[in-house]
This record gives structure tokens, C-alpha cells and sequence, in this order.
């Protein structure tokens, strides 16, 4: 198990809430193919389980992770809580289906992890050379494009999510688009500084 | 001493409601039998409060996997408030507990577990060399099996207590 001693919080508390019925299998379903499909080993840190004679509350954090290079990996930490789940049975076309029905909220946090530590940072002249490459040369540093890679990750399972949540509540003309999605995501950390910075 | 990798940091688990503390015990223990694991119970400690009992438990249970390899489970077992409730199932009266559990599960690699590769300083380099480039991919394995290992047993807890599981494979 690698350590990383920088850590660098790029999306930070990004809220998908959902309230009805929904299928928890479906759920975790829906985040494993999208982590797959970009590259991500599953990581699970920790369940918690409250039950009462009534109703259940859930809380799951994932940390799946993307190994770059050596010393980069992409972190996105994946909180998922559910509020006041009980269990009710549906007709979904035409069939019986048993499906929970509260409240769920999926947290992302997404972060790159870097250990420059012990490679070019315990080096004095390397680290002195590095910082006036950065400050009047170019940008060396592989950040920008790790952050861009890291919020397109993040977008990517935040629409696959969307569009189920939005299935469930059979909202379906009004699906937002992983492209819309990662537009407002990028709006929000100001990614076109980031481009400026690449070019 | 043997050198010790961590494989698995802190995999947390908390469950708050009814359940059975023996049984909750048993399928631990078991399922270490079933493995062929052996057993070391660290620590058990157990205070009762007006609250209700207090249970502590360290566990270690290890399998020696080869001569040079050892795997080790660390399980902290916290259980907090622990009250007996009677519950009516199916027109029975059953005796349960109510509490909060919290656990902890860490896993370890050791690797060089009879400190035959101590000895000698020149002996201690040559076992980080080897095991850093000519012996990487049998570390691997072992690392992989270990993750396998930690995460059957934490489905099986999980599956004992009904929580909502999140799969690997779904």
C-alpha cells in the first residue's frame, strides 16, 4: 500500500440528493461500472449502519483510486448516505419489485496524490530548478492535467448516478448530460485557468 | 525483527441496533477455522456500566503462508452500550442485544517471519534487494490474496449483521 504525502482537494463536498424509491444494488452498480470504465481500483474505507424498529440509516465511503505514474494517483472519495430507508414493493412494468424508499445523498471529494516528497522535493538544486522552470519558463508541473483528468472522472460518475436517480423518479426529459455535468463542475474549480496555464 | 507491510489500513465498519454478541463472535471466529487461520486473541475486556456492558476486543489471528510470508489480521472490536432486549419474532420471544459496534480491520504482510534475514546487516540488504526486484511479483500475490481475504470476511460480518453491502462485483 503506496503513501502519498501531498494530498490536493480538487472537488470539494459535491452533492447528488435523491428522494424516493431506489434500488441500493442498482446504486452501487452504477458506481462500479462508471469506476471501471475510467480506470479506477475499488476501494472501500467504511460502512455504518444504524437500524431502529422502523427505518434504517446508511453511510458507505468509497476511496477508489487511478494509479498515473509511480509516485501520482487520483483519489475520488465517494460518501453515499442513506436517510430513513425502509423497504417497500413496487410494480415497475408490470412486475413486483422490492425497492427501498428515503433519502440519498452521494458526496464526492475528489483529490490527487502526489509523492514528490522523497524524489525531486529532498533534492535542493532539483527543487530549485523546478521552481524557476515554473515561475519563468513554463509550467512544468503535471497538475492541470491531473485536475482536469480528476473532474472529468468525477463528472462521468456523477451523471451515470444522475441518470439513475432520474430514471427512478421517471424524470426522464429533463436527464442532465455528462457534458453538462462536467461544464458546471469545470465552472466551478475555474478549469479555464487551468487551460491557460497548459497553454 | 521481521520486516511488516501494510495491506489494508483502517476498513471500518459500524452498525447500530439489535444483533447477537456470541454469534457475532462465532461467525468471526469461524470463519478464521474455516480459512485455516490461527487464532490470537490479544486483547478482551469487558466492563459493565449502568449503560450497559463495554466490550473490547483486539484480535490477531495470522497464517503462516510460507516459510518467508505471514499474513496477519488486526480486528479492533469496540461495542458500546450493550443491553439485552427481547424481541418478538414470528410469535417467539427472542433474547437479543442492543448496541453499537464499531470495528476496525487492518491487514498485514510480514515478510522474513523467523528474522532469518535479520541477522546480518549485509544479509538484511540482500532481503530488501531481492524482495524489491527479483521476488516482486510473489509479494504481490500475497498482497492480492490478503486483500481477497479481508474482504470475504468483511462481507461475511456484513452479511451477519444485513447491513447494505457494497460488492465488488455488482
Amino acid at each position: 500500500m503506496r503513501t502519498y504525502f501531498e494530498r490536493n482537494l480538487v472537488i470539494n463536498n459535491k452533492e447528488l440528493k435523491h428522494s424516493g424509491i431506489f434500488n441500493p444494488e442498482e446504486v452501487f452498480s452504477a458506481i462500479n461500472k462508471a469506476l471501471k470504465a475510467r480506470g479506477y481500483e475499488k476501494r472501500e474505507k467504511k460502512t455504518e449502519e444504524s437500524v431502529s424498529s422502523e427505518e434504517r440509516s446508511n453511510y458507505i465511503e468509497l476511496r477508489p483510486i487511478k494509479e498515473k505514474k509511480e509516485n501520482i494517483a487520483l483519489m475520488i472519495k465517494i460518501k453515499i448516505r442513506f436517510k430513513n430507508a425502509r423497504e417497500v414493493i413496487k410494480e415497475v412494468a408490470g412486475y413486483k419489485r422490492k425497492l427501498m424508499e428515503g433519502e440519498i445523498s452521494v458526496i464526492f471529494d475528489s483529490w490527487i496524490l502526489t509523492d514528490f516528497q522523497h524524489h525531486i522535493r529532498m533534492q535542493p538544486l532539483a527543487y530549485f530548478l523546478e521552481a524557476v522552470i515554473n515561475k519563468f519558463i513554463r509550467k512544468v508541473s503535471p497538475q492541470p492535467k491531473l485536475t482536469a483528468e480528476v473532474v472529468e472522472d468525477t463528472a462521468f460518475i456523477y451523471g451515470q448516478l444522475k441518470k439513475l436517480f432520474n430514471a427512478y423518479a421517471g424524470k426522464i426529459e429533463s436527464r442532465i448530460s455528462e457534458e453538462e455535468v462536467r461544464k458546471k463542475i469545470e465552472e466551478e474549480i475555474g478549469k479555464d485557468k487551468i487551460y491557460q496555464t497548459l497553454k | 525483527m521481521p520486516e511488516r507491510y501494510i495491506v489494508i489500513d483502517h476498513l471500518k465498519l459500524s452498525y447500530d441496533g439489535l444483533f447477537k454478541a456470541d454469534e457475532l463472535f462465532t461467525v468471526i471466529s469461524g470463519w478464521f477455522y474455516e480459512k485455516g487461520w490461527d487464532w490470537y486473541e490479544k486483547m478482551n475486556e469487558e466492563q459493565i456500566t449502568p449503560t450497559g456492558k463495554q466490550i473490547r476486543i483486539i484480535l490477531e489471528p495470522f497464517k503462516n503462508v510460507t516459510d518467508y510470508y505471514k499474513m496477519v489480521v488486526s480486528i479492533k472490536l469496540i461495542i458500546k452500550n450493550v443491553t439485552e432486549v427481547e424481541v418478538e419474532s414470528k410469535g417467539e420471544l427472542v433474547k437479543l442485544n442492543h448496541g453499537l459496534i464499531r470495528m476496525t480491520l487492518d491487514a498485514f504482510l510480514v515478510t522474513d517471519r523467523k528474522g532469518k534475514w535479520m541477522k546480518k546487516p549485509f544479509l538484511w540488504f540482500l532481503s530488501v534487494i531481492f524482495d524489491k526486484y527479483f521476488f516482486r511479483e510473489p509479494f504481490t500475490k500475497m498482497e492480492d490474496w490478503l486483500k481477497r481475504e479481508v474482504d470475504d470476511l468483511y462481507n461475511r460480518i456484513k452479511n451477519y449483521l444485513n447491513v447494505f453491502k457494497y460488492s465488488y462485483h455488482s
